[in-house]
């Protein structure tokens, strides 16, 4: 038993080692700990809370609201990532939401009254396209973007796309279709 | 039955096709750590301060472990070490299936960019998997134990 030991430690040490050694030198080597940034729902129950205390309705213009729009440098509103429970509260507060998918996956399922802007189109589309695309929708109404949950990007991408356009409240729900569904929230096919 | 597993030509395959598999699917992995990490994660099993480590190391292990199964040397440690990840990739699998998660299995089959795996793609990869551990619990057991087994103390003819 001790030499099946002494083997298993051999192997896994030399493994180990070449791992992080290449891992260093590769040019498409991995930081150790994975940058969790972009998905980090921190802020949601913050933003939460300061839409209960100051609670409106998503569908009407809510300039007057959002009183201090806080412009990044390149002069729009940073999205903001949303977890679930925030999403449930402004999905029955009316707010938009938009479905980064493609239009397959938004026919086999999507979030009740949802909302179709696939992603790989619209991001290739220029701007004066891509505001055609979206006239019609209250730039200072809430929009909700998402996409299937897990690692999927998308939603985030088309997010920032849309607050390009001077979108003042434009969210991402992280958790996506899949949490969505499996909590058993309003869907249609 | 015991005759057939310790087959020495059996042997010889089973640690080819286990090991040759295992390579193809640790390099497969290797090469793009990146999406292999966002494998782990989709599972949404691991504490995410863990996961790239997990990306870096295991393909690593695999792949060492795989290219020591098919030379022949420390086959008992590299079996050991196959079979325990196989028995964490079927419990991951099986977790996955059981949520229902349409996910990329990150088995490293494919080297493409990360494609969602249907319901049955899981089952056959839990079904894949548990050949595999069988065809490693073989080798484990009837592999060749002259080698590898410890060595048996010499009972000394004390006569003088």
């Amino acid at each position: 038993m001790a030499k099946i030991f002494k083997q298993i430690l051999i192997i896994t040490v030399l493994s180990i080692a070449v791992a992080f050694l290449v891992n260093w030198i590769n040019p498409k080597g991995i930081p150790l700990v994975m940058d969790m940034s972009k998905y980090s729902t921190e802020q949601s129950d913050k933003l939460k809370e300061e839409f209960l205390n100051n609670p409106y309705d998503t569908t009407e213009n809510t300039k007057s609201l959002i009183k201090n729009p806080r412009l990044n440098k390149d002069g729009f509103v940073d999205p903001q990532n949303i977890k679930l429970d925030f999403a449930k509260i402004l999905y029955h507060k009316k707010a938009l939401f938009i479905d980064a998918r493609t239009p397959e996956e938004f026919a086999q399922g999507r979030i009740k009254g949802a909302i179709n802007i696939p992603y790989d189109v619209f991001h290739n589309k220029t701007k004066e396209e891509k505001t055609e695309m979206l006239k019609g929708l209250n730039k200072n109404g809430i929009i909700v973007c998402y996409c299937k949950g897990g690692d999927c990007e998308i939603s985030i991408d088309l997010a920032y796309d849309i607050a390009r356009l001077g979108f003042n409240s434009v969210n991402i729900y992280i958790g996506g279709y899949g949490e969505w569904e499996h909590s058993g929230y309003p869907v249609e096919k | 039955m015991k005759e057939i597993l310790s087959n020495k030509y059996l042997q010889i395959l089973l640690r080819l096709i286990i090991g040759g598999i295992y390579v193809y699917v640790a390099w497969n992995k290797l090469v793009n750590p990146e999406e292999f990490a966002k494998a782990i994660k989709n599972y949404d099993m691991l504490p995410l301060q863990v996961i790239n480590i997990i990306a870096i190391t295991l393909p690593y292990i695999e792949l060492f472990a795989g290219l020591f199964l098919i030379f022949g040397f420390y086959k008992k440690g590299s079996s050991v070490i196959l079979g325990l990840t196989l028995v964490v990739f079927i419990i991951a699998l099986t977790s996955a299936y059981a949520r229902g998660l349409n996910i990329d299995c990150g088995c490293g089959f494919t080297s493409t960019t990360q494609e969602a795996s249907s319901k049955t793609d899981l089952l056959v990869r839990i079904f894949q998997d548990i050949l595999m551990l069988l065809g490693v619990v073989i080798i484990y057991l009837f592999g060749d134990k002259k080698k590898d087994a410890e060595p048996v103390p010499q009972i000394e003819n004390q006569t003088t």
